[in-house]
């Protein structure tokens, strides 16, 4: 068993509290411009339009000290790993040295996920970190794309690298280069990221040391130490105005496909809260999968913290000073504490979103009575989406890194958003199809609304979307996603969302599901494929949503008649559909929702649609919370 | 008869007009209330108030927030959607981001079109614009029936890969308008953005039907009116670009009047810097919620591609390249739970406004924490009208500093540094990180509060001298009054640089070329006309783009090869590194060309030059954390110092809009366009040497 330890309550300032605020904003300011930087050299659609990538700031001992606004938790999350890691294997830095490195096992997420990272020099010491982190579509191995979820072992994934000098006095070092180059697929386009994440690693080293010019190293040094305890202090806050006590919940990964009988994959989590001190604990998962869906215990944290700092967004930028006021206990040899060459690639849409999920849902136990607009059901899950191949027209090689949008789990006192980005990349964004079609040889045929996809609830969850396409030059597909089987989960009686699909030749005699765990399928000319992605959960019972929103869903189509009338209990009588002539029936809505209440006869599960029974049994409804009628008060991280 | 250019911004609290007398080279600047939600009565007020007569002005142009304001408080016209069969929730799902990581309580604004009222037709074309499915003109008559049922005011037409081939969203258009008759607006992608990216293209079509019934009818009440007065020349509009077109124009493309007051601003503030003879400068104009920062080199402003109205509705014109950063006089300073001193980004705006107006904000503000220091007089501050409590920002900043355990004054003064370094961020981000050296520029300082904080600027990013002009209040106005009449026009290329034969380019060119050129005839014909072609160039696989302004089409390969080179040339100014040619292609994006009417010059007169120094009105005690605490420091009134006036700071400078702060150590000029120049030099060696450097910014 690993914890980390938590500290005493932290102490006052080192710095002025002005020259502190002047700095904490300084951080966040540097990480956000060599963000931008990155975005605007990148080659990858995957980054430059996906925004899949992280610039952070750490201390000589890696630690955490800011990161941009706009990168991915996943990442950040796992810095601190990273650079502890770097720290051990690296007898001496010099200035001028920059490193590449993606082991998942000592310091991250997956293989794709590559961290280029640079020691900030001042005196002759190293004084920082800075890191720069890409999501490189592709680090060899035999998948395009390197998700691969049939591998059983992470030599079956791509290219894993330790920390390897890839500059020297700032001099690219060829052989590494070129090790890499002869490992991974169209290795020209990934010499523009490693550019990318070079040049933001000089940028935040100019912009650091200008402020140490300015305000004297010490200084610095303090400010690091000061936004730390600051974060911490904000956190031990909130969590001693919570009820002490402990809070459980458990989620399910759909399968693991590596064992013959498929079974779902449990996580569960118990959060302990004593005063200010926080423990949560996933000693109770289930053991590691043999296929690619758990994680190391680098990203066990990061989708901890994640988890946490959606319940508490005002303490954003993440940095050490929440990670050390959590303790997380886990066990070696479970699926969110994988050990090597157990595989990795399928981390994020396997463990991640249910550690995310299930941390979320304990915190919401415990704050559900002091400020329920920081709770949350469950958000769509992510699908990676891989094709590759040769484009017919130009002959060129190429891979592809996608993933849908879909529902926004319901709030406790609001709908859950449509369209939504998966809840811990909330910066990034979806690829144009335009661009798409420019580079891979499919045609989109939708882009639309998941008709009643959502949870439903008394707040219903955001309505997933379906990206179709139809292939006009063989492609092969590697899909790894999770949430087929097991939706988002709803809380209060509100329904988990509905599921991630992907069907090949949709209603023809040839169709096939091919589902969230597909490996190498070959696409070939004239396919069709449907790809759609989860509802988000819902929230209350659904026969206490107001009819009138109801009614608005079906106007604009989003949610059917049918659904209206035997989930919501709402009968709508069409005049005229052309003129958006609706009329809701008082009478047969007051029977019909009198008669779903006496008798609420769904069907208790964690599968798409029914009523999850963790959530309706932990979760007060909006009446019990005062929340019928919107939030009450500011909503939390709104002024952030 | 006076012949008068007069230029009027119509913001949505004041109504500013400047009017320039063609043979004297005087000025005359107004400002009168706004009369929302019609805004026409303003501008006549305006008018009068600056003693104008109808035959006097020779040109009318204007800038206003009508468009903006439209969106923002979605007063649009009911608008529907005719999209690509299955893409119905391109719109509304956006890119799917948010600008908040953690934040689940986040939430868009909705979509300009309601869901409902986005209709889809069968039709395709494929990325290189071959119909793959022809248009199903059925289809379309359905749609325009159903929104006639609706009452649909306008509609926009926005297809799939449309830029390659705009004839289905044409074809959609006249069948739109045969059914649905003349009262309904109707706008295609294709006419006014053909630009891949089918949600940018489709947000920025959607808002353009969405304001065109709106602007219209804005339009032709403002041209009624002037008529009736006696007005009968043209009646011109700016645009988001930092140019002009004709009623007529804006009526169809009334998206690119969004955000026409700053883009005003910034070439005010380029005008400001050239008759100081500093072309490059930042522009830095702070007002009572937000500060706006812009850079100018060599007089041209920097144009940005895309720029957004709301976070989800992006508008894909060209526009002046602002950065907008929530910290204005309003801005609220605050002590958050972890016990560290915050500012913003909350603002008490003008309503309730700073606690020192007592109108029901106690929390103490930007402005509170000037006066509390005695930078602000409470008597004249904005011109005397309002009633300021000093007593009620002690109050407020008292509070702060016990939560804070400081004295007041250091909290008071705190609150200003922190709000300074995240202005001197943002200033750092648009020079410095995009390759350009801020002691080559000049900061030049408007709005009522950025005159009180533009030394502290210059001085951490070493910008050698700010500038204060005449009249800050206006500079938007003042800019209009220059702005040339100006149409962009754009093509999809999408090609690469070695691949793209020489004839394509030219003809692409020639079309645009010619299109400009009708639009000029139709309203320029009197006057000095350009033609710009630029090109949008990336490496091939990249998503943003670097605009590069060419001289001549390229007619054969090695100007094209020439181009590219250039490229690379900029791309390593900007980046610092460059790509070999075997590592990475070069892409031609979009051809672009703009359409110049030029505007006439606009010419200061030289004022006298001072005889003897001026006298303070009085001495005030005013807070310089540089001298360690209070000191007497003069105070001068602006109308009062003429050209060639020399005061070493501390001083402190009062005019009716604005308050300038003259910090110890700086030294104030007046320039013959009695500019008020402040070198900021001393204290920063690389600044004093740059500042030295600096050519003919002495006064008379």
């Amino acid at each position: 068993m690993e914890t980390a330890t938590a500290t005493a309550t932290a102490p006052a300032l080192r710095n002025d509290p002005i020259t502190f605020e002047v700095l904490r904003n300084a951080f966040k300011a540097i990480c956000n411009e060599a963000s931008a930087l990155i975005e605007r050299v990148s080659y990858a659609p995957t980054i430059t339009e996906g925004h899949d990538y992280s610039v952070s700031i750490l201390t000589p001992d890696g630690r955490l000290v800011s990161h941009g606004q706009r990168d991915q938790a996943p990442h950040m999350g796992t810095f601190e790993a990273s650079v502890q890691h770097l720290v051990r294997e690296v007898a001496e830095f010099h200035p001028g040295d920059v490193f590449i490195y993606n082991d998942p096992y000592t310091g991250g997420t997956h293989q794709n996920d590559v961290k280029i990272i640079r020691p900030i020099f001042h005196g002759g010491e190293v004084f920082a970190f800075a890191i720069a982190l890409c999501h490189w579509p592709d680090v060899g191995g035999p998948m395009h794309g390197t998700f691969n979820p049939h591998a059983t072992e992470c030599y079956a994934e791509g290219l894993r690298m330790p920390p390897l000098k890839l500059y020297e006095n700032d001099v690219p070092n060829k052989p590494i280069w070129d090790l890499i180059d002869m490992n991974i697929r169209v290795p020209n386009e990934r010499v523009a990221e490693r550019f990318a994440q070079y040049q933001a690693g000089r940028l935040v080293e100019r912009r650091l040391l200008g402020y140490v010019e300015k305000f004297g190293e010490q200084v610095i040094r303090d400010a690091f130490e000061d936004t730390m305890d600051h974060s911490e202090r904000l956190f031990r806050e909130w969590v001693r105005r919570l009820p002490d006590g402990s809070y459980e919940f458990t989620d399910w990964g759909d399968r693991d496909i590596g064992r013959e009988d498929q079974p779902p994959i449990k996580v569960h989590a118990k959060l302990t809260i004593e005063g200010d001190q926080v423990t949560i604990d996933w000693t109770g998962c289930d053991p590691a999968p043999v296929a690619s869906w758990g994680f190391a215990r680098p990203a066990l944290q990061s989708a901890t913290y994640d988890g946490t700092m959606h319940c508490f967004p005002e303490l954003a930028p993440l940095n050490h000073g929440v990670v050390r006021a959590i303790d997380i206990v886990s066990k070696k040899g479970t699926c969110v504490d994988v050990e090597e060459p157990t595989p990795v690639t399928g981390y994020c849409s396997g463990a991640y979103e249910k550690v995310d999920c299930v941390t979320m849902a304990c915190w919401g136990q415990a704050l559900q009575k002091v400020d329920p607009t920081r709770v949350h059901a469950a958000t769509v899950n992510l699908q990676n989406f891989c094709t590759g191949g040769v484009h017919p027209k130009t002959g060129l090689d190429f891979v592809s890194y996608l993933w849908l949008e879909g529902g926004q789990g319901a709030r406790a006192y609001a709908d859950g958003n449509s369209f939504y980005m998966m809840i811990f990349i909330g910066g990034a964004s979806n690829q144009p199809n335009e661009t798409l079609e420019r580079w891979y040889p499919m045609y989109y045929t939708s882009t639309e609304a998941e008709v009643d996809s959502c949870g439903d609830g008394e707040f219903r969850g955001g309505f997933g979307l379906s990206r179709n396409f139809d292939v006009w030059g063989d492609t092969e597909l590697v899909v790894l996603g999770d949430r087929e089987t097991v939706g988002p989960p709803g809380l209060a009686g509100g329904t988990n969302g509905g599921p991630n699909i992907l069907i090949r030749n949709p209603g023809a005699t040839a169709e096939e599901s091919l589902g969230m765990f597909t490996t190498k399928a070959v696409l070939k000319k004239g396919d069709q494929v449907y790809f759609a992605s989860n509802g988000g959960g819902g929230y209350g019972l659904p026969w206490e949503r107001k009819p009138e929103a109801v009614l608005e869903d079906v106007i604009d189509e989003l949610l059917s008649l049918e659904k209206a009338r035997d989930v919501y209990g709402v009968a709508i009588d069409v005049v005229d559909a052309d003129a958006l002539d609706y009329r809701i029936d008082d009478a047969e809505t007051a029977r019909l929702r009198a008669e779903l209440a006496a008798n609420d006869d769904r069907p208790r599960g964690t599968a798409p649609f029914e009523v999850n029974p963790l959530g309706e049994k932990l979760f007060l409804r909006p009446q019990e919370l005062g929340t019928r009628e919107g939030a009450p008060g500011a909503l939390p991280g709104q002024a952030a | 008869m006076r012949n008068l250019r007069v230029a009027v911004d119509i913001g949505g609290t004041f109504t500013d007009l400047v009017a320039y007398d063609e043979d004297t080279h005087q000025l005359t600047t107004v400002k009168t209330p706004s009369t929302p939600p019609g805004f026409i009565e303003g501008v006549m007020n305006a008018l009068e108030k600056a003693g104008i007569q109808p035959g006097e002005m020779t040109t009318f142009k204007h800038g206003s927030t009508i468009a903006t304001n439209a969106i923002i408080e979605r007063r649009g016209a009911k608008t529907g959607l005719v999209t690509t069969k299955g893409m119905r929730d391109v719109l509304g799902a956006g890119r799917a981001n948010r600008p908040d990581l953690f934040n689940s309580n986040w939430d868009p604004s909705p979509p300009l079109v309601q869901r409902r009222n986005v209709l889809t037709v069968d039709e395709r074309v494929d990325y290189e614009g071959s119909v793959l499915t022809d248009l199903d003109e059925d289809g379309v008559r359905d749609a325009a029936r159903r929104f006639k049922k609706r009452g649909i005011e306008s509609v926009a037409v926005a297809y799939l890969n449309s830029f390659m081939a705009p004839e289905h969203e044409l074809r959609t258009k006249a069948i739109l308008q045969e059914e649905l008759g003349d009262d309904v607006r109707v706008c295609t992608s294709a006419e006014i953005l053909p630009e891949i990216r089918e949600f940018e293209r489709t947000s920025t079509t959607a808002a353009n039907a969405y304001l065109m019934p709106v602007i219209e009818r804005y339009l032709e009440r403002l041209v009624t009116a002037l008529r009736e007065w006696g007005y009968d020349g043209d009646v011109l509009v700016t645009h988001s670009g930092g140019g002009v077109m004709s009623a007529d124009s804006a009526s169809k493309v009334p998206a690119r009047i969004c955000h026409s007051g700053p883009a005003g601003g910034v070439v005010g503030g380029a005008l400001v810097g050239q008759s100081a003879q500093i072309p490059s400068v930042i522009t830095f104009d702070m007002g009572g919620t937000s500060a706006d920062l812009s850079l100018v080199h060599e007089g041209r402003p920097s144009i940005a591609s895309e720029w957004r109205v709301d976070w989800n509705i992006p508008i894909l014109f060209p526009a002046v390249d602002l950065v907008a950063i929530g910290a204005g006089g309003g801005t609220i300073a605050w002590v958050d739970a972890g016990g560290s001193l915050r500012v913003g980004p909350q603002s008490a705006g003008a309503d309730p406004g700073p606690a020192c107006l007592g109108n029901g904000n106690e929390q103490p503000t930007i402005t509170d924490a000037h006066l509390y220091l005695g930078r602000l007089d409470p008597e004249t501050y904005l011109g005397g009208d309002l009633d300021i409590h000093p007593d009620l920002a002690e109050q407020a900043i008292a509070g702060l500093a016990e939560q804070l355990g400081m004295t007041e004054a250091e909290a008071a003064s705190g609150i200003l540094r922190i709000a300074n370094a995240s202005m001197t961020s943002a200033t750092h981000l648009i020079s410095v990180e995009r390759g350009w050296d801020p002691r080559e520029f000049a900061l030049v300082a408007g709005g009522g509060a950025g005159p009180l904080h533009a030394v502290a600027i210059a001085q951490d990013l070493g910008i050698p001298t700010v500038i204060v002009p005449l009249t800050p209040g206006v500079t938007s106005a003042l800019g209009i009054l220059q702005v040339d009449l100006r149409h962009d026009l754009l093509r999809s290329v999408l090609k690469q640089a070695h691949q793209i034969e020489p004839d394509e380019l030219v003809r692409v060119f020639d079309e645009l070329e010619t299109e400009a050129r009708e639009v000029l005839e139709a309203e320029s014909s009197d006057r000095e006309q350009r033609i710009e072609l630029s090109l949008d160039v990336r490496y091939y696989g990249q998503t943003p783009y670097m605009n590069l302004t060419i001289d001549e089409v390229p007619r054969d390969r090695a100007a094209i090869d020439a181009i590219v080179e250039r490229y690379g040339q900029e791309y390593e100014r900007e980046f610092g590194y460059r790509f070999d040619s075997d590592l990475a292609t070069v892409e031609f994006v979009n051809a672009r060309v703009a359409a110049i009417g030029v505007s006439p010059e606009t010419e200061f007169e030289p004022s006298a030059a001072a005889d003897g120094g001026p006298e303070p009105r009085r001495l005030r005690s005013v807070y310089f954390e540089e001298s360690g605490g209070y000191v007497d420091t003069p105070i001068y009134e602006r109308h009062k110092l003429a050209g060639g006036t020399r005061i070493a700071g501390p001083a402190i400078v009062e005019q009716g809009d604005t308050t300038v702060l003259v910090p110890p150590g700086t030294t104030l000029e007046v320039d013959q366009y009695l500019n008020i120049l402040i070198d900021v030099g001393s204290g920063n060696g690389a600044a004093a040497q740059a500042a030295a450097a600096q050519p003919a910014v002495q006064g008379a």
